[in-house]
């Protein structure tokens, strides 16, 4: 018995610490090299597994669908684009393997990867030393993270999140008290502490900050202290159980307005809340079904592949493989001229953000690139009508 | 004191998702001592199958989901467990963990890698009694939990066929000679199992949604209402899953919800080092270490 016991436990632990992982597959690659005789070949270090391969497998779906837009539309220079994946699992040391299995690789010239935090900034390093291009697709705080000559970031910092969620409270909802709760995990600390070093920028009192349990099923207790220091606007930081925070703020009865981030602009998240949430305001890279000019063709072609909207992390391996195949265009690819290409890049209109990037600076991402929301219900949105209305855009 | 109710009647409802699960967890062990490692899944697998048919509407799907958590049970005792070779329990669990994996590949396959839920629970309203929120769903939840507790201890107590796996559970060898059919009775923890984590399944769906990811959540937090309760006593587990949901509310409202997890499990940790040790210590071995976990009889 006891020995039975004790396996239980030595086997839920191990899977709790693989949860970032449980299968090992190596590279494969897409289909996209057809055609032309010696294809450019990009390498993805995605997480296609393990615990965050819901972000990885949409975001395979981009870099897929803008592999096959480019080649499309003749290639780079005549030369057809491949693509050979690499699945991290969601485990930096995994991360790590491949990366250096890439470098020696000198058939890549270039790299898409990096999924999330927890496996980003573990295989970014190596990259770095050994010289490969790399365009990441993860958000990190700025101050922890020196991205190098051959790193280039497309997502927003976490203090960029911090900056565009005040920046929203004053100008839009023109609120001087904020409450923040935030989740118990890497971006909900990392947000919510930007959040109160950057509010005095904004005039903007922090009057409460409360982190909840990444799991819970009932954040009334927590919702309630919240709104018990009486903000005047109260925001959520969560990337993932969004639906208890908005139950439990709903349920309260409270007039005072709820704020969401990006995780509640992928109506999936918002799907065992729907009611409550409606009327939200949320905070959004891109949305598949509320476009700007920038962003219609990779919501057209997730759509008609799909038969349903996409979300932003399709958008990033898009905007990615985009701008990797501009970062190409000037020269025969090699990793030399293609970080050139990327120091170049110089406000691409992307569907996940507006980028630039220079020698100097690889936080590609503009403050401009970010788009509010209001969801409607049902899985609808439609653009936030303050945010529209100073930023001359149409509601729907 | 507000503060205190609103922790508790979270607590509560947590724990009433952990009770379900850790009843069906138990069930299993103290009847062939099977550590079913997929039972997550099966809560995930029948929570999002219901979200499926939630366009037939909420009463549809609640009743899917434990229907389809239930025969995924059976189907795994009567088609792979029951034809296994090994008669092994330890590489049974280990069977059973492999189909937990095919059932998230499936579940990735068939629905993809994006989350699903309904909405009709949250849309229920609360009430308000003097700054103490109850929420209706809050409610629904506890008194799912306790219906099954009941309904639980009523079939263990009550039938036949509760009797008979008693009895299978304490000696299998000595029940099939008295006549009970052991490979019948045997699936029924399994189908019962599965019911209670469909139930489970259900309630996530409508509480935070699943994904194929979900499951491994749900096992571990089965797994901790057994190590407060005990692994053989389904309704001690189901009071061990409570007593781990308030722990876990507590510990987020008064300490902050980045380490109610981390403190939960140190303290589940601690209680079942504290047993062990006093056990230990009084019977001068821990060959059943499982019986000293035990909350006393209820």
């Amino acid at each position: 018995m006891k020995k039975i016991v004790v396996l239980g436990v030595a086997v839920l632990l191990s899977l709790a610490t693989a949860a970032c992982g449980s299968s090992s597959s190596g590279s494969g690659s897409s289909g996209s090299s057809s055609g032309s005789k010696d294809p450019i070949e990009v390498g993805a270090i995605l997480s296609l597994s393990g615990a965050v391969s819901a972000f990885g497998l949409l975001t395979q779906q981009g870099v897929d669908l803008a592999v096959t837009d480019v080649n499309a539309h003749g290639g780079v220079n005549g030369r057809q684009l491949g693509v050979k994946y690499f699945d991290d699992t969601s485990r930096p040391e995994r991360a790590v393997a491949l990366a250096q299995q890439v470098v020696s690789d000198k058939n890549i010239v270039a790299v898409i990867g990096g999924t999330a935090a927890a496996t980003g900034p573990a295989l970014t390093p190596v990259l770095n030393k050994g010289g490969v291009p790399t365009i990441t697709l993860y958000g990190d705080p700025k101050q922890t993270t020196s991205p190098g000559e051959f790193i280039f970031h497309t997502a927003a910092a976490y203090d960029q999140h911090a900056d565009a969620i005040l920046k929203y409270v004053h100008d839009e909802l023109k609120k001087t008290k904020l409450g923040v709760e935030y989740q118990g995990n890497q971006y909900g600390q990392d947000v919510s502490a930007a959040i109160s070093s950057l509010a005095s920028k904004y005039g903007i009192q922090i009057v409460a900050s409360q982190s909840i349990d990444p799991n819970t099923t009932d954040a009334t207790p927590i919702v309630q202290k919240v709104l018990g220091a009486n903000p005047e606007v109260m925001v959520s930081v969560n990337t993932t159980n969004v639906a208890p925070v908005i139950a439990a703020w709903k349920s309260s009865g409270t007039s005072v307005p709820l704020v969401e981030t990006i995780a509640s602009s992928v109506s999936a998240n918002l799907s065992a809340a729907d009611h409550a949430a409606t009327g939200l305001p949320v905070l959004a890279y891109f949305n598949g079904q509320t476009t700007l000019a920038r962003q219609k063709d990779a919501a057209a072609a997730y759509l008609t592949k799909n038969g349903k909207p996409a979300q932003y992390n399709v958008a990033t391996g898009w905007d990615a493989v985009h701008i990797m195949a501009k970062a190409m265009a000037s020269a025969d690819p090699t990793r030399k001229s293609v970080t050139a290409g990327l120091n170049g890049i110089n406000g691409y209109q992307g569907a996940a953000g507006i980028i630039s990037f220079s020698a100097s600076d690889h936080e590609g991402f503009d403050d401009s690139g970010w788009i509010w929301l209001t969801y409607q219900g049902n899985g609808n949105y439609r653009f936030d009508p303050l945010w529209a209305a100073a930023n001359n855009v149409p509601t729907s | 004191m507000i503060r205190l109710l609103d922790t508790l009647i979270a607590g509560l409802s947590n724990g009433s998702v952990y009770a379900l699960v850790g009843i069906g967890f138990a069930f299993l062990f103290s009847t062939g001592r099977y550590m079913n490692f997929a039972h997550g899944d099966w809560a995930m697998f029948g929570g999002m199958t219901a979200a499926a048919a939630s366009g037939a509407g909420v009463v549809t799907a609640a009743i899917l989901s434990p229907l389809v958590a239930a025969g995924i049970g059976v189907a795994s005792y009567q088609l792979v467990l029951r034809r296994s070779r090994s008669r092994d329990v330890l590489t049974l669990s280990l069977i059973l963990l492999g189909l937990g994996t095919v059932l998230q590949g499936v579940a990735l396959w068939v629905w993809g890698p994006e989350p699903v839920g309904i909405s009709k629970l949250s849309a229920l309203s609360a009430w308000r009694f003097h700054g103490v929120v109850i929420k209706q769903v809050s409610v629904i939840v506890i008194a799912c939990a306790v219906a099954c507790m009941v309904l639980v201890a009523l079939f263990l107590k009550g039938t036949r066929t509760g009797r008979a796996m008693t009895a299978w559970s304490e000696n299998a060898e000595a029940a099939a000679l008295s006549g009970i059919p052991v490979h019948r009775v045997s699936s029924i923890p399994f189908g019962l199992s599965g019911l209670l984590a469909g139930v489970a399944g259900f309630l996530l769906l409508a509480l935070t949604g699943l994904s194929y990811q979900s499951g491994l959540v749900v096992t571990i937090n089965a797994f901790g209402a057994c190590a407060i309760g005990g692994f053989s006593s389904p309704i001690r587990a189901a009071f061990g899953g409570l007593l781990l949901g308030v722990i876990e509310s507590a510990t987020a409202t008064y300490l902050g919800g980045n380490y109610s997890q981390s403190v939960t499990f140190a303290i589940v940790f601690l209680i079942v080092f504290l047993v062990a040790r006093r056990y230990g210590q009084e019977e001068g071995d821990g060959d059943d270490l499982e019986a000293s976990l035990e909350l006393p009889n209820l």
